[in-house]
């Protein structure tokens, strides 16, 4: 088949998903979505992605496992500790100036960020002036999330990853585990709202004063990009924050005027 | 030449003012000596004079002397005298005087010396004569003789010669002075004339060079001023356009920037740019005032046409004159022609940039070229810097795009590498499992092997008395239900006989050992010894009892076996401590022996051999009248602990030798009168040994003793279950019947079903599931017989039926079809069920199927600790099958989990009901044990929450009894307790529930991490079902539909217009017009999801009412969405201290809002 023709099917496919359902995809960046199409077709055992959109379209249930492959449910806790100690040592402390706070996790995935600036947040003692809204399409990876269980064998790097951003407490304070899961303290999310929401479709809902969205924009196209990081500037207050993946980044954006670079290497911005 | 001017002006400086000066200066140095000169010779002539004069007064002075000696000769007078004195006295002053006037003039002071002592000579003379004249004497004399006269004579001539030499010396130097005067006053007034007209003549000569130059000059000047004015106008042009070029950010901004400048910079009236693409073509990129026809290309190619050509050349091109239609200058009104055309290219390093053409309505005026070879080097400039930073830029974008792509790569690289360190765990687990399969197999190969052989024998035995069964069979079968239902009764009776024995029983021994103590010393000795005697008899009793009890276990499997390390010294002391007594009263040896090399321990239940090792050693102390009783512990050949308890007693006759063995028989039915017991440690310790892995054997010959070997592994192995789902019906006659002979029984008219044997193991629905059917169940059960039955059964029930009976294909079966649930037998043709069970709870696909497990043997613990949520004891009933379904069913309709809570204090249970309802778990509480035990039956929990303080039965009585009522399968428990527990009591909670909880400040908490990290594993929630995806994948544009909002707020417009938003959405809207009424509103009507507060309200604010719903615990977590007049920060933050969870300022933007309410809503809170 040729290049052209699969990007067509794949256009068709994207289409067909958010006539029915809802879901947009046809912002994404179409290499990845490529890749994860056609990754989608082999495991289904489907030749034709043709074949694979007649499926979504009347089997419903065929589209929420066709959803785990659309979206790319990965992350550990404080991923890139750095990004994390410099939020820890230097945005935390702006943040304890506000009397309240609101903070944004746009594409929480399966949770594990939530849980690691709820513990960042709780050892400021900013917690329980935090609320946090966690957001995701996917149900699946939000449902994980708001479940707060992880793999117990992931919790050594999650400890180490935790010490290299600065905490002086044991991980393990903060959980309970039995030989396979270990399970957050339900305290750490008693004020994060796990909800739908989608950078694609929906707008802007409360005033922020940090959003986080990390990983996320590297799926997008350059058009999705852009209205999402305008959704990101229209919730910041003035000079929230706003933080971003390690390979992204404001340059070439829109929104890039609207913001100063608060930490290049960790990618932490502020609006103006 | 300016500086030769410049040169030449000083020189002419020079010799027109300097030269006069040095003319002047020269006279008047002349004249100054010249007037010194005068001077000096008027200061000469006076000198002269006053030498004279001198001369003259001292020649006076001289001959006044002279006169007065004369006269005073001549008189003798001394009057006349005076004179002379007055000579004596000035004439050496005067003379003295006039030698020093001419001084200088040798000869003149020769006279003057002269003078001076011809004076002094004449006064000497004088003196003389005086003297004479005084003495008297006759002067006369002297004088005549003229001596005086010839000194004065001499005297007068020196002095005309002084006198005369003065006048001669003053008229020589007048006439001097008078010559040199003539002849300087000459020379000046020569070399005056001389002078002026040397200067006179050069110096006009020099003064018209001058004049000429300098108008060289400023006509030099006005020429140069001309030229920096066009330079200036160049230079004005380059600079804005600089500035022009340097705002712009594209191409194209760039392109309109050069051509507008220069269009309007040179006056054109039209033009156009083209920038290079690449090397052959240009593309139009910005215009003035211009509008393409169609022939007109945007893109032209290097070479073609004019522009083309100059593209080529890379020169400037002039166009004039041109024909009226070549260019059409318009303009609204009007057109007119562009007669000429300028066409400039641009390049740098020879490389081509772009062209710019221009259409003008004048003539070209020369500097627009000179302008154009000014600014073409920068314009180039410019156009490669822009191209160079967009490709730049293009590039950037490109290496941010692929940085980006990067990472969605490695994003997806760590999805793929987890899913396959999951699958490379599974992978190696399968292989350890594979491992012990393989070395299982050569094991159980070998067995068949000798099985076979056993079994080829037992044919022959077989068949002949094959007939004879046929015929018992029909009577056997009758007699087997009735056995069964017998035996069933039995059990029940004797675990509620037992239970109703002890209670009393219990209470006799306390009170008669009470009375045998006798305490208040009120009774007699016979008395004491009644006491004593219903004491002993009622211990007896309880032995009885006990023995029954444990008979009764033991046989139903119920017992559990907990091995531990026994040492065998101290298992020996202890018996010798119980013995010792006995044996002293009947005066036996008892001895303990242990061989060397034994092993200090053996790993095995010390409770049970004590037990079986008792019983021996008291049945041969009972025995033996007199003699010795000896224990030995030794290893035999097959490295087996061998206990032998050997007694020289009455021994055992050989026929009898099996029947001691067998429950409630003795050798002989008259023994048992003689030497007490009731006949069943035998029994029992046969089947604790066996329990235990081991034998028990005895050989005996009548009258000289028995000898009791009980044999057991070093290591206690649980009895795989294979082996006892096999040997129960065999071993166990009393209680169980063989399950095939009982399920025919059941179904007899489902043999029909049974007999669809196919090549594979069963014939089942496989070939006719429809992907996506959602009523399958999975059988997997390897008795060809009772699996017909569930599949006929399941039919019945409207499920689809999949059959198999090996381990392997039912993971598999359940992987690909997802049956809503799955029958499992313990016993498979591969591996045991709980394997099954393991990898079905272990797989994310297979995780959330129930399973309900049936055996024969007793794993219910396991199974449910694996997640089964059903456990049944073969045999069972047909009603107990459909109950499964039942139970399967209620499953499948059960998507929130179902907790039972029971703890008797109200406000704990309430709390505890509380805490942990939500919208995913739904509680039962219950007050005590037995209503506990009784909900129990009838619905199936996931978990079970339970105190220890218990009204009625205990919490401890409560785990024993749901422990003993195997039958009934009882969820996983979490114990919650205020009670300090004991090690004892701690471990049998653990043996029985999986987590003890203290009561604390942490606990509540904790105790809702618990329960849902227990159902998490048992049930594995992880992975959300199917059907709430679905429910949120269809809900994704319906958040609002059949949701309630209410709106508080006293301002009706402002309703209405949120009412009309919000039910376009399909939301249902409750209103209330203060805060009051919002609370009112919500006690009557719980279906409200959400609500939208107004701040501002008469009667009660928002403030006060989103605080007072706060205050029921029932809306803690309702979420109220503030809406405030002011968006001051103190404002949003009162509203959210108040409770709110978040807020919007008004007038309120109503996709804001909207938004805000959708996340609440798809958050949930129920």
């Amino acid at each position: 088949m040729s290049n052209a023709d699969e990007n067509f099917e794949i256009q068709l496919l994207l289409e067909a998903i958010y006539q029915k359902y809802s879901y947009d995809f046809r912002g994404y960046s179409m290499p990845s979505v490529k890749r994860r199409v056609n990754s989608a077709l082999s495991q289904f055992g489907l030749k034709t992605i043709t074949s694979l959109q007649e499926r979504v379209l009347h089997d419903a249930s065929f589209f929420t496992e066709l959803i785990q492959y659309l979206t790319i449910p990965t992350s550990e806790m404080f991923r890139d500790p750095s990004f994390f100690k410099k939020f820890r040592e230097e945005v935390v402390p702006i943040l304890e100036t506000y009397p309240s706070l609101k903070i944004w996790i746009a594409g929480c995935s399966t949770g594990e960020e939530i849980y690691s600036y709820a513990i960042i947040l709780q050892e400021a003692d900013l917690l329980k002036r935090t609320t946090i809204y966690a957001t995701d399409i996917n149900p699946k990876s939000l449902k994980k999330a708001e479940q707060g269980f992880f793999p117990i064998d992931k919790i050594k790097e999650y400890t180490v990853n935790y010490r290299k951003s600065g905490g002086q407490r044991e991980l393990s304070d903060y959980m309970i585990t039995d030989s396979n899961s270990a399970l957050f303290d339900r305290r750490l999310k008693e004020n994060v709202v796990f909800a739908d929401h989608s950078l694609a479709t929906d707008s802007v809902f409360s005033e922020m004063q940090m959003v986080s969205c990390r990983n996320v924009l590297i799926y997008f196209d350059r058009e999705l990009q852009n209205r999402a990081l305008c959704l990101f500037k229209d919730s910041l207050v003035r000079r929230g924050f706003l933080g971003l993946g390690s390979k992204e980044s404001l340059r070439f954006s829109d929104s890039d005027l609207y913001f100063d670079t608060f930490s290049p290497e960790e990618k932490i911005y502020r609006k103006k | 030449m300016q500086q030769v001017d410049s040169n030449s002006f000083k020189r002419l400086l020079i010799s027109n003012i300097l030269l006069p000066l040095i003319i002047g200066l020269v006279t008047c140095v002349v004249f100054v000596v010249m007037i010194n000169a005068l001077i000096k010779q008027g200061q000469d002539v006076a000198k002269s004079a006053q030498i004279i004069s001198m001369a003259n007064e001292s020649q006076k002075a001289v001959v006044d002397g002279e006169t007065g000696l004369r006269g005073y000769v001549i008189t003798g007078k001394a009057d006349f005298l005076e004179p002379y004195i007055n000579a004596r006295n000035t004439a050496p002053e005067r003379l003295e005087k006039l030698r020093m006037l001419v001084e200088g003039n040798p000869r003149q002071v020769a006279r003057a010396e002269t003078l001076v002592k011809q004076f002094e000579s004449w006064i000497v003379y004088a003196e003389k004569v005086r003297g004479l004249k005084a003495s008297g004497r006759d002067a006369f004399a002297t004088v005549s003789q003229g001596e005086g006269k010839m000194i004065m004579d001499r005297a007068r001539q020196n002095f005309d010669l002084i006198i005369r030499n003065e006048e001669l010396e003053r008229e020589e130097q007048s006439n001097a002075m008078a010559w040199l005067t003539d002849i300087v006053l000459f020379l000046t007034i020569v070399l005056s004339l001389i002078g002026s007209a040397a200067i006179a003549l050069f110096g006009r000569k020099q003064m018209l060079g001058l004049s000429t130059s300098y108008q060289t000059i400023l006509d030099a000047s006005n020429e140069r001023n001309f030229i920096l004015q066009q330079q200036q106008w160049l230079k004005q042009g380059q600079s804005e356009l600089s500035d022009k070029m340097a705002v712009a950010t594209s191409i194209k901004s760039l392109s309109e920037s050069i051509s507008s400048h220069f269009a309007n910079y040179l006056n054109a009236q039209v033009g156009a740019l083209f920038i290079s693409v690449n090397d052959t073509s240009l593309e139009r990129q910005a215009t003035f005032a211009f509008t393409a026809t169609d022939e007109q290309s945007d893109v032209i190619k290097v070479g073609e046409g004019l522009l083309g050509q100059v593209a080529a050349e890379k020169k400037p091109l002039q166009l004039s004159q041109l024909p009226a239609n070549f260019l059409k200058i318009s303009s609204s009104l009007g057109n007119m022609n562009a007669s000429n055309v300028l066409i400039m290219p641009f390049f740098s390093d020879d490389a081509l940039l772009g062209v710019l053409e221009l259409g003008f309505a004048d003539i070209i005026q020369p500097k627009y070229l000179e302008y154009y070879e000014q600014v073409a080097d920068s314009v180039a400039t410019a156009i490669r810097g822009m191209q160079l930073r967009e490709q730049r830029e293009r590039l950037m974008r490109e290496i941010q795009n692929q940085a980006e792509e990067l990472q969605t790569q490695q994003e997806e690289l760590r999805v793929t590498n987890e899913e396959l360190s999951e699958q490379a765990r599974m992978l190696k687990d399968a292989q350890t499992r594979l491992e012990g399969q393989h070395a299982e197999m050569e094991q159980t190969n070998a067995q068949l092997e000798e099985q076979a052989q056993v079994l080829e024998n037992q044919k022959d035995l077989l068949d002949r008395r094959n007939e004879v069964l046929v015929d018992t069979k029909l009577a056997l079968e009758q007699k087997a239900t009735e056995l069964q239902r017998a035996s069933q009764y039995k059990s029940e009776f004797l675990a509620n006989m037992s239970h109703e024995l002890r209670t009393p029983l219990n209470s006799s021994l306390i009170l008669a050992k009470l009375l045998a103590d006798n305490k208040d010393s009120n009774l007699t000795g016979q008395q004491i010894e009644f006491a004593k005697q219903i004491q002993s008899s009622g211990n007896d009793l309880l032995h009885l009892i006990n023995d029954i009890l444990d008979l009764a276990k033991v046989e139903s499997g119920k017992l559990d076996i907990n091995a531990e390390n026994v040492s065998i010294d101290g298992l020996f002391n202890s018996l010798r401590k119980s013995f010792d007594p006995l044996a002293n009263e009947k005066s036996l040896k008892l001895s303990f022996v242990i061989e060397p090399k034994t092993p200090k321990t053996i790993f095995t239940d010390q409770q049970r051999i004590e037990q079986v090792l008792k019983n021996l050693i008291s049945n041969s102390i009972k025995f033996t009248a007199k003699g010795s009783v000896t224990i030995l512990a030794k290893l035999d050949k097959k490295l087996q602990f061998r206990f032998e308890v050997s007694d020289t007693g009455i021994g055992i006759a050989q026929e009898q030798q099996q029947i001691i063995f067998e429950a409630f028989r003795q050798a002989d039915g008259t023994t048992n009168r003689k030497f007490g017991g009731t006949g069943l440690g035998l029994s029992i310790s046969k089947d604790l040994a066996r329990l235990l892995g081991g034998s028990i054997q005895v050989s005996s010959m009548v009258g000289t003793g028995s000898t009791f070997t009980l044999t057991l592994p070093q290591q206690y192995l649980p009895i795989d279950e294979s082996i006892t789902d096999v040997n129960l019906p065999v071993e166990q006659p009393v209680f169980k019947l063989p399950i095939v002979e009982k399920s025919e029984k059941v179904e007899p008219q489902k043999d029909a079903a049974s007999e669809i044997l196919s090549s594979g193991f069963f014939e089942d629905d496989r070939s006719s599931i429809k992907a996506g059917e959602n009523r399958v169940i999975l059988v997997v059960e390897d008795d060809h017989k009772f699996a017909s039955i569930l599949f006929t059964l399941a039919n019945e029930q409207k499920y689809k039926c999949l059959v198999t009976d090996s381990a392997t294909e039912a993971i598999e079966l359940a992987k690909k079809y997802q049956p809503s649930a799955v029958l499992l037998d313990m016993k498979l043709s591969d591996h045991s069920g709980l394997y099954v069970l393991d990898q079905l709870k272990q797989n994310s696909k297979t995780r959330h199927i129930p399973v309900h497990v049936i055996s024969a043997g007793d794993f219910s613990r396991q199974a449910m600790h694996l997640g089964a949520i059903g456990y049944m004891l073969k045999p069972v009933k047909r009603d107990q099958l459909v109950d499964a379904f039942k139970r399967i069913e209620e499953k499948m309709r059960q998507s929130i989990r179902k907790v039972l809570i029971v703890e008797d204090n109200e406000i704990q249970r309430g709390a505890i009901q509380k805490l942990i309802e939500d919208r995913f778990l739904e509680t039962v509480a219950v007050e005590n044990g037995i209503m506990a035990l009784k909900i129990l039956e009838e619905q199936s929990f996931d978990c079970m929450i339970m105190d220890l303080n218990l009204p009625g039965i205990s919490g401890f009585d409560l785990l024993e009894k749901m422990n003993e009522t195997a039958n009934q399968t009882y969820p996983p428990i979490i114990v919650y307790t205020g009670r300090s527990l004991s090690k004892e009591e701690e471990d049998k909670l653990n043996r029985y529930s999986r987590s003890v909880i203290i009561k604390g400040a942490k606990s509540p908490e904790r105790l809702m991490d618990e329960v849902m990290l227990f159902l998490h594993k048992v049930e594995s929630s992880m992975d959300i079902s199917q059907k709430d995806m679905l429910e949120n994948v269809r809900n994704r544009e319906k958040v609002f539909e059949n949701k309630t909002i209410m709106i508080v707020d006293d301002d009706m417009r402002n309703t209405f217009a949120l009412t009309a938003a919000l039910e376009q959405k399909g939301a249902k809207i409750v209103i209330a017009k203060n805060g009051e009424e919002s609370l009112r509103k919500l006690d009557s009507d719980r279906s409200i999801d959400i609500v939208l507060m107004d701040i501002m309200m008469p009667i009660m604010d928002g403030y006060e009412a989103i605080r007072r719903i706060r205050k029921d615990v029932v809306f803690k977590k309702l979420p109220i969405i503030a809406l405030t007049a002011k968006a001051t920060k103190d404002d949003k933050l009162l509203c959210l201290q108040a409770g709110a969870n978040d807020y919007l300022s008004k007038p309120v933007d109503l996709d804001k809002l909207l938004s805000l309410i959708r996340i609440w809503l798809s958050a949930g809170w129920k």
